[in-house]
């Protein structure tokens, strides 16, 4: 048990129930839990009662101290943190796209090390969303997910990529699309053809930025 | 070369967009004197460059692009980059365009790692296991 780790959490908290508690003081001690190298049960236990607490307090902004958990769950997370991170990939607010993308790489490692339906359908999710960083994150982990497990991709899945490499307005994720088709061997010519000839389009415009 | 014949030239586009990403991040970190990624970055684009021979060096490359993923781990630095202005106001439109470029290098990265191992004939170690 750290008591260095503890009792940085009990700060957070008691920054977080000062009438004026400050975010950058916040984000000091959040910083000083993502480099503990050693946590255990008792820290996590304790981490993810703060990962509660945190979402009830709208007094201060908690990013910070949110994405240090994210981001220790990305390493650790387990099918008991499961509800929290499905909460949170869903939760709607400032730092969505920041969010999302911890949230679905910690639920990739749980679908990978479980097979969990939940986590799986999570991931599934994640390709119809509304913004492109999220699809095309979700492209990624949950071709990483499935080959963990050693099962094949659902025809749900197949054919969401094939309708995303046909038809999604951003060409960086029809790509991406294509190219998990392609990993397995269920890309076909027209849509290759199709995003190739797009990249072609595309190239005076890169040469811009 | 790939059994599908069509879907090579869709390794050799996402091999552009990996190199095209790491150009244009490194250009924009140096533009906000965020000199230690724009190095990096840098350095990751000269190492893979170098190895593309002939003959190509996959595994030298392989290596290169674990690195450029690692920028994407769980406690790295990276994604916690601001750009600000000199009185440390955030720059929206520059944070977008960081944003987009993070997301298209990182999926780059990855479909370039597959394109590498399998026309490479290597194989792929699963990020989980």
């Amino acid at each position: 048990m750290s008591k260095i780790f503890l009792h940085t959490i009990a700060s957070i908290k008691a920054e977080i129930a000062q009438p004026q508690g400050s975010s950058d003081k916040l984000g000091l001690l959040a910083r000083g839990l993502r480099w503990h190298n050693h946590i255990e049960t008792e820290e996590m236990a304790a981490l993810m009662e703060l990962a509660v607490y945190i979402q009830g307090s709208h007094a201060v902004d908690c990013w910070e101290v949110q994405r240090v958990v994210l981001e220790i769950l990305t390493e650790r997370a387990e099918l008991l943190h499961l509800p929290y991170l499905l909460e949170t990939f869903y939760q709607k607010g400032k730092r969505g796209d920041d969010r999302r993308r911890l949230a679905l790489k910690a639920l990739s490692r749980v679908a990978a090390h479980t097979g969990d339906p939940q986590a799986l359908q999570a991931l599934e999710s994640g390709l119809a969303h509304v913004k492109k960083d999220t699809r095309g994150w979700s492209i990624g982990y949950l071709m990483d997910s499935y080959s963990c497990l050693e099962r094949p991709l659902p025809q749900t899945v197949v054919q969401r990529l094939h309708t995303i490499a046909a038809q999604d307005p951003s060409p960086d994720v029809r790509v991406e699309a294509v190219s998990a088709l392609a990993q397995l061997g269920l890309a076909d010519e027209q849509a290759v053809s199709a995003v190739l000839a797009a990249a072609q389009a595309m190239q005076p415009q890169e040469h811009q930025h | 070369m790939s059994a599908e014949p069509h879907v090579d030239g869709l390794g050799e586009l996402n091999e552009r967009r990996f190199l095209a990403t790491l150009h244009a991040l490194a250009a924009l970190l140096h533009t906000h004197k965020i000199e230690t990624w724009a190095a990096r970055f840098d350095g990751d684009l000269k190492d893979y460059v170098d190895a593309q021979g002939p003959p190509r060096q996959a595994g030298r490359q392989l290596a290169v692009i674990e690195h450029v993923l690692t920028a994407f781990g769980g406690l790295s630095d990276f994604k916690q980059l601001v750009l600000t202005d000199e009185v440390g106001e955030p720059l929206p439109d520059a944070n977008q365009r960081l944003a987009d470029l993070s997301a298209n290098l990182w999926a780059s990265a990855r479909s370039t790692q597959a394109f590498v191992m399998q026309h490479f004939d290597i194989i792929r170690r699963g990020e989980h296991q």
